[in-house]
Order: C-alpha cells, then sequence, then structure tokens
C-alpha cells in the first residue's frame, strides 16, 4: 500500500487519459490538443510549484488566485506604456503580497488559511479598483510568456530553480522540516520565521508571474481571471500526491498533478460535459487524490 | 479458580514490522490477585501488548481469554465494559474537555437524568472517583491545563473508577512524582486484594522488581520466558531481555575535566522568573555535570534557558569565559551548544522524515557547497553516525518514526555529534530507552566526554544520575539545594534528601 501511494499521480494521469482516448480518440489524441493541454498546465505548474512550498511546510495560500489576477492586471497595465517592465514589475506586484501573507502570518500569527482568505477578497478588489472592471489587453513584448511553445520553457525553467530550490537547497529543506515539525526545526536551529515568510513571498512571487503568463496567453488581463485558481492549484499540488499535512512531498509529482487537472477539464470539454458538471467531477477527484495521498498514520486524527 | 486473563500466540504486525510474533506454543496465564510486569527492551512488543489489551490496537492472530471468554476489544470502551482499564504512555485525556468530563467520557448514562447532563452530578462523581488519588485537582479544570503528572493520576483515577478486573499501567510511573508513584503502587495492591490483574510496564528495574509477582519477558515482538520475580536477579532478568549479562555499575572512569583554563560552561545566578533562581555552576571540557531534582523543581528550564529556549530573567553565561548572550536556540547552535529535550518525539526528531535528514538538519549549512546541500557528503555523514552510534536501521533513508525510542534516541545525538558541538544539554537521554541502548548512549557519552565535549545531563533516574554523573548539583523548588563531588561518592539515600 505504502508503495502503491508513490505510484497513484501516475495511475490517475494513465487512467483520466485512457478513458478520454477511449470515449473521444480522435479529438483528445492530436498534437494539438496535448499542446493546448500542455498551455493550460503551464501557468497552473507555475502558480502550483509555489503551493507546494506552501502546502509542504505546512501552510496554505488561498490567495493565488487574486494574486494572480492582481499581478497579471498591474503588469498588463505597465506594459501598455513600458513593454517588457510589465513582467518584473507584475512578478514584483506578487512578490509583495506573498511578502504581507508571510509577515502577517509569521510575526502576527494569523492562520495562514485566514490571512490568504483576507488577501484573496484584497487581491480581487485591488483588480477591479486598478482596472475599473475593464479588461487591459496585453503588449506584444510579453507575447512570449504566453504563446507556446515558448511558455513551455518559461515553465520548465522555474521547475528547474523550484526544484533545486527543493531539494538541494537549505531553504527548501527548511520549507519541508518545518512541515515536518515546526518545533523540532526551531531547535535545531533552523530559522524558522525567516524560512515561512520566504516561502510565501515565493509562492506569491510566482503567482505574480503566472499572472503575467495568463494575461499574455489570454491577450488581456481580466478582472475575473483567476477566480478560484486556488483551488485548482491546491488540488494540481494533492493530485500530485502531496498530504495537506505537511512534511513531505515530490515537486515533480506536482508537474503531473497540474497536467492531470489540465487533462480533465480539457477532456471533458471535448465531451461536452457542462461546465457545471465539470465542477462536480474535479470536485470528487480532489476528495479522492485526498483519501489516497492522506499518511493517516502520521495524523492520527483527521479534522 | 479459573484464570483471569490468558493470552496465547498472539500476532500483531504494522507495515514492515511484526510488532508481535508468538508462536502458537506460547502462553501466558494471569491468575486473580497476580502482578506482572512485562520486561524487554524497546521494540520488545510490551507497548503493543498493552495496546492491544486496551482495544488501541487489534490482534491480527492468536488467542485471548478474559475470565475465560474470548476478548478481543474494538475500541477502548469495548475494553472498559469488559473490565480492563488502562493508563497508557501517552497522554489518554481530551485536552479540551474538563477533568470531570474525561473522568466519565463514555459514561455519560451515570450523569444523565431525563436525557440532560447535571453537572453537579458529575462533579459530585468527578469528586469521589479522584477521592484518594488527586484530591487536589479541581474536575472543573480542563484537561489541557494539568501538568503532565496531574493528568497521569486523572487517567489513574478513571481507570479504578471502572472497578478493573485487569488494570495496565505502561510506563505511567517515569511522568510521576516520588509521592505519586506511591499512590500509583498502593491502587495497583488494592486492585490485586479485590482478584483482579495489573499489568505493569516500566523501564526502572528496581520498580518492576518491588512491585510485581511475575515477570513476562519479551523479546523482538516474541515471547521468551515467563518468571516468579523473587525468584530472579536484575542480572538475570537484563540477560533474558537482551540475551546476554549487563553490568549495572561502574558506567563511567574518573572524571578527566581538565583543572587549569577558564571552564568550559559558566553560569553564574541565573534565573528564570517563576522557574528557577540564582542557580550557578560551571561544567569543564570532559565533564558530565549531573542535575536531579524532583519534577518541576526547574532543572528542564535551565537546559531550556541555556539553549536560548526559554527566557533568561537574569545572570550571566561565560563559554571558555568569554560572556555569551543566547537570544534563541539559533544562537545556542552557533556558539557549540546541543540540547536532546526530555520529549524526544515531540521535540527532537521529525518523525516521518528520515534518518539522514534528522541527522544534518542543525549542520546544513556545513553540509553545503556553493551555497547547494552537498547530498553526497550528507549521505556519507549519515553512514557514519549510523555505524558509530550503532542505530539499528536499514539505512539512512528509514523514516524516523519506524524506529525503536532507543534507535530515535540516537538519532537525536547523532544530530549534535555531526554538528561538532562542545556544549551537549541532556534532559533524561535515556528516558524510554531499553536496557541494551541504554548502555550504548552511555559509551557514547563517555566517548564524547573524552574528545573535551562537556555535558550537563538532567536525569529523574538516580541510577543514572549516579553512575554517570562526574559531579552532581541537586535543585529543590528552583533552588540549588545541594552538590556533590565524584569523591563524596553520594548514594541515592544521601541524594533523596537534598531533593524534598
Amino acid at each position: 500500500m505504502q508503495r502503491l501511494k508513490a505510484f497513484v499521480p501516475y495511475l490517475a494521469f494513465a487512467i483520466i487519459f485512457l478513458i478520454f482516448a477511449a470515449t473521444s480518440f480522435d479529438r483528445f489524441v492530436t498534437v494539438r490538443n496535448f499542446s493546448i493541454i500542455l498551455q493550460q498546465a503551464a501557468v497552473l505548474a507555475v502558480v502550483a510549484f509555489g503551493m507546494h512550498f506552501v502546502i509542504t511546510m505546512g501552510s496554505i495560500d488561498l490567495s493565488v488566485g487574486s494574486v494572480l489576477a492582481f499581478a497579471g492586471m498591474v503588469g498588463a497595465g505597465v506594459a501598455v506604456e513600458h513593454g517588457i517592465w510589465g513582467i518584473p514589475v507584475g512578478v514584483l506586484v506578487g512578490a509583495l503580497m506573498g511578502l504581507f501573507n508571510g509577515l502577517v502570518y509569521t510575526y502576527l500569527k494569523v492562520p495562514s488559511f485566514i490571512v490568504t482568505l483576507g488577501t484573496l477578497l484584497i487581491g480581487r478588489g485591488l483588480t477591479i479598483i486598478y482596472s475599473r472592471s475593464n479588461p487591459i489587453p496585453t503588449d506584444p513584448a510579453l507575447d512570449f510568456l504566453g504563446s507556446y511553445p515558448s511558455i513551455l520553457y518559461v515553465t520548465l525553467a522555474v521547475f528547474v530553480i523550484a526544484y533545486i530550490l527543493y531539494n538541494y537547497t537549505a531553504f527548501g529543506r527548511y520549507a519541508i522540516s518545518i512541515g515536518g515539525d515546526e518545533r523540532v526545526s526551531r531547535l535545531s536551529g533552523v530559522p524558522v520565521d525567516r524560512i515561512k515568510v520566504a516561502v510565501f513571498l515565493f509562492s506569491g512571487l510566482l503567482a505574480g508571474l503566472g499572472g503575467v503568463m495568463m494575461a499574455s496567453r489570454l491577450g488581456a488581463a481580466t478582472p475575473t481571471t483567476g477566480a478560484s485558481f486556488e483551488l485548482t492549484a491546491i488540488s494540481a499540488v494533492v493530485l500530485g500526491g502531496t498530504p495537506l499535512t505537511g512534511g513531505v512531498g515530490n515537486l515533480q509529482n506536482t508537474v503531473i498533478g497540474a497536467v492531470i487537472t489540465a487533462m480533465l477539464s480539457n477532456g471533458l470539454v471535448i465531451l461536452g460535459v457542462s461546465s457545471e458538471v465539470q465542477q462536480v467531477i474535479t470536485g470528487l477527484i480532489l476528495i479522492g487524490a485526498v483519501f489516497i495521498s492522506l499518511e493517516r498514520g502520521k495524523i492520527g486524527i483527521i479534522k | 479458580m479459573g484464570h483471569v486473563l490468558e493470552i496465547r500466540g498472539i500476532k500483531k504486525r504494522f507495515p514492515g514490522v511484526r510488532a508481535l510474533d508468538w508462536s502458537e506454543n506460547d502462553v501466558v496465564r494471569m491468575g486473580p490477585g497476580e502482578s506482572w510486569a512485562l520486561a524487554g527492551e524497546n521494540g520488545a512488543g510490551k507497548s503493543t501488548l498493552t495496546h492491544i489489551l486496551s482495544g488501541v490496537y487489534q490482534k491480527d492472530g492468536g488467542e485471548v481469554l478474559l475470565q475465560g471468554k474470548p476478548y478481543a476489544p474494538a475500541t477502548v470502551k469495548d475494553a472498559w465494559r469488559a473490565g480492563v482499564a488502562e493508563v497508557l504512555q501517552e497522554p489518554g485525556l481530551i485536552p479540551s474537555l474538563t477533568v470531570a468530563e474525561n473522568l466519565f467520557v463514555g459514561r455519560e448514562d451515570r450523569f444523565t437524568r431525563f436525557g440532560i447532563h447535571q453537572k453537579r452530578l458529575l462533579y459530585k462523581l468527578a469528586e469521589e472517583a479522584m477521592g484518594d488519588v488527586c484530591p487536589h485537582i479541581d474536575p472543573r479544570a480542563l484537561a489541557s491545563q494539568l501538568s503532565l503528572e496531574d493528568q497521569k493520576l486523572v487517567e489513574l483515577s478513571r481507570a479504578l473508577s471502572l472497578d478493573p478486573v485487569l488494570l495496565i499501567i505502561d510506563e505511567t510511573s517515569a511522568a510521576l512524582s516520588r509521592q505519586s508513584v506511591q499512590v500509583l503502587f498502593d491502587k495497583m495492591r488494592e486492585v490485586q486484594r479485590a482478584g483482579g490483574v495489573v499489568i505493569f510496564v516500566s523501564h526502572r528495574f528496581e520498580e518492576m522488581f518491588e512491585h510485581s509477582e511475575h515477570l513476562l519477558v519479551l523479546k523482538d515482538g516474541g515471547f521468551v520466558t515467563t518468571r516468579k520475580t523473587t525468584e530472579t536477579t536484575p542480572d538475570q532478568l537484563s540477560g533474558l531481555m537482551v540475551g546476554r549479562e549487563v553490568a549495572t555499575s561502574k558506567l563511567r572512569e574518573h572524571p578527566l575535566g581538565a583543572a587549569d583554563g577558564p571552564p568550559l560552561l559558566e553560569v553564574r545566578d541565573l534565573t528564570s522568573a517563576g522557574s528557577f533562581e540564582g542557580v550557578s555552576f560551571e561544567v569543564r571540557a570532559g565533564e558530565i555535570l549531573g542535575i536531579g531534582g524532583l519534577a518541576g523543581a526547574g532543572q528542564e528550564e535551565v537546559l531550556k534557558c541555556l539553549f536560548g529556549d526559554a527566557p533568561v530573567t537574569s545572570g550571566d553565561v561565560f563559554l571558555r569565559g568569554e560572556k555569551v548572550d543566547i537570544k534563541a536556540p539559533r544562537d545556542a547552535i552557533a556558539m557549540g551548544f546541543a540540547y536532546a529535550p526530555r520529549n524526544r518525539d515531540r521535540e527532537g526528531i521529525i518523525l516521518n522524515h528520515t534518518i539522514r535528514e534528522n541527522a544534518s538538519l542543525p549542520s546544513l549549512p556545513r553540509m553545503q557547497r556553493y551555497g547547494f546541500i552537498d547530498r553526497r557528503r550528507e549521505e556519507a555523514s549519515a553512514r557514519q553516525l549510523i555505524s558509530e552510534l550503532m542505530i539499528k536501521c536499514q539505512g539512512p533513508g528509514d523514516l524516523c518514526g519506524n524506529l525503536s525510542g532507543g534507535n530515535r534516541q540516537k538519532v537525536v545525538l547523532a544530530r549534535w555529534v555531526a554538528s561538532d558541538a562542545k556544549v551537549l544539554l541532556l534532559d533524561n537521554p535515556t528516558r524510554g530507552v531499553d536496557v541494551g541502548a541504554k548502555t550504548e548512549i552511555y559509551a557514547l557519552l563517555n566517548t564524547l566526554t573524552k574528545k573535551g565535549i562537556g555535558i550537563v545531563m538532567v536525569s529523574d533516574e538516580l541510577p543514572e544520575l549516579l553512575q554517570m554523573s562526574d559531579r552532581i548539583i541537586i535543585l529543590r523548588r528552583g533552588r540549588i539545594s545541594a552538590e556533590f563531588t565524584w569523591e563524596q561518592n553520594p548514594t541515592e539515600h544521601d541524594i533523596i534528601g537534598t531533593m524534598i
């Protein structure tokens, strides 16, 4: 059973793939469709990498959808006048919102669930205020971030950086150890507070980058972009087999999780399933993934 | 007369471990009024057995008869109904409920009239139940507000209020003060007098020999033998438990501490408001300073303050003659302090991480090359520590949660060996550790002091304090009440006198 758990993301991928391939082979299994799935997965994966750090640390970041929207909007807005500068500005906006989350969570000791829920509202409000409820078309200078195939290269680059941070630096190791046991980490000399702030900053930064990518991909930043994207990102991480209890997880599996999530919505659209039913199915799969991936022996009590 | 409890060929598996694996012919029968001590190293299956009898775990095979009838409780409540009550090693109270609610959890009918809980009746019942065990505890207090000791006393009251035919006491005395331990043993005897059986687990040999009539010896999940306690010596029992004789005296050579130069660690008038006051001592390189005292006398907090984990109100700490200011564990580690806390599993190691990850955590900054963790070096260091400290495992990739208590403690110590600590602050370094691993940990401490490391060791176990310390200071209500040198060669009696 323990062995099986490690394969759950791959198994889920295979099953979902086979179901869609069996039901609508000629429309699902095409090079063009796969490229669409990967493009959808690309932005999701970038945001999910940040979420992966947060979840492994034992926290949660519900603000990424709104951060993505606001950062994308500001990025697109700045790009109107300053072209390529829209990218760093958008990323910076995301990072600042993440920093805000991290500081409030760490030093004011407000649970991350609540802080980021607040930022979710703040970010959405700021997006509407900034844009006056109008979409802002993106400048061509941002195109490479959202067009195929360069969007995949951007995601790959982010993955490589995140992978190294996660597995080969003290920053990643400390984040994992805080998720494993915060008290032990503190007594082991882990700079717990700094790492917490940094992890939320990192998540915000990637959500900001994801925002600019998303705006570029869609050709415009809209006030409703990224609504409930935090849930999609969380389900990508969870479908990748990372338990919400923290302390364990593979970043490469989060890539699989993102692809599964994108493939699922793509396949359901092809099958002509209405968006309401899609939501129902996505919800059920999320619950199923948590059911399988959660390591109950390590928590004892489920709340 | 029939047996109260019969256990035959019992089996229990956990993923990858056969926690209990008796053969079909292995049987133990416990008669009315008997008290049985379970003896065995960590990993022998003692706790698994008590947990199965209490309904926490369910057996996978074998047979258990309680008063002649098959007994296989699916829950703790089932066990209670059958007349089996327990005080286990881990916390057994629900923190958010009051003491009284905890006492009668699952037995709400006792204080329910016309479908409504009668609080006044509940508190009256609770006061009766705690009667001569812990009358000082307020039944209205939340369980989370109680000290560990008081929590255990409430659990004991609950167990007794069930009028058990089988009472299980698993590693409870370690959490209790001397007075409470006496209450515990008196109560065990009362259960026996009423015809019940007491099963008793303790790492303290003296207690096992004083308070049991029979010994059930386990090893690596298997059944070894049963003995009459009076016909067995401690050394024989150690032999049965580990399969070899273990020497129980002279664990330390004459102190090697360098006499000249400034002491490695000097503590002057250290005070932490509410915990301890005006504590001064010094530790030389290569020396083990033992700190003793009754539970709550402040010894645990002294270590925490030195490690930056509790606030210092006043006083100075000098390291090699230089004044140091320690604000957080991080500072302390940077200066060469190391701390092995009392509560190993919750403060010492991360159970769902590997030995490698746990071992390198405090020394991660030094495992880096160009800002990246050198995995090969980390792995090699973990392997070396495993062989140096004789940690029983398959490799550095084993999860610490799968190790026995003794091996977990070795991982905690390994972390600090790897980090090149100069001053080790140990809080009950062999608590919940079996005899074999205990000896190995003592040998490790001896080796470390030979390398010039100074150790401050808090211990609740007098034999450990006496056998392992070069010098001993005793705290009484937060102040130093006595100091004993190696030459004075104090006895347990001398020491207890200064604690009370």
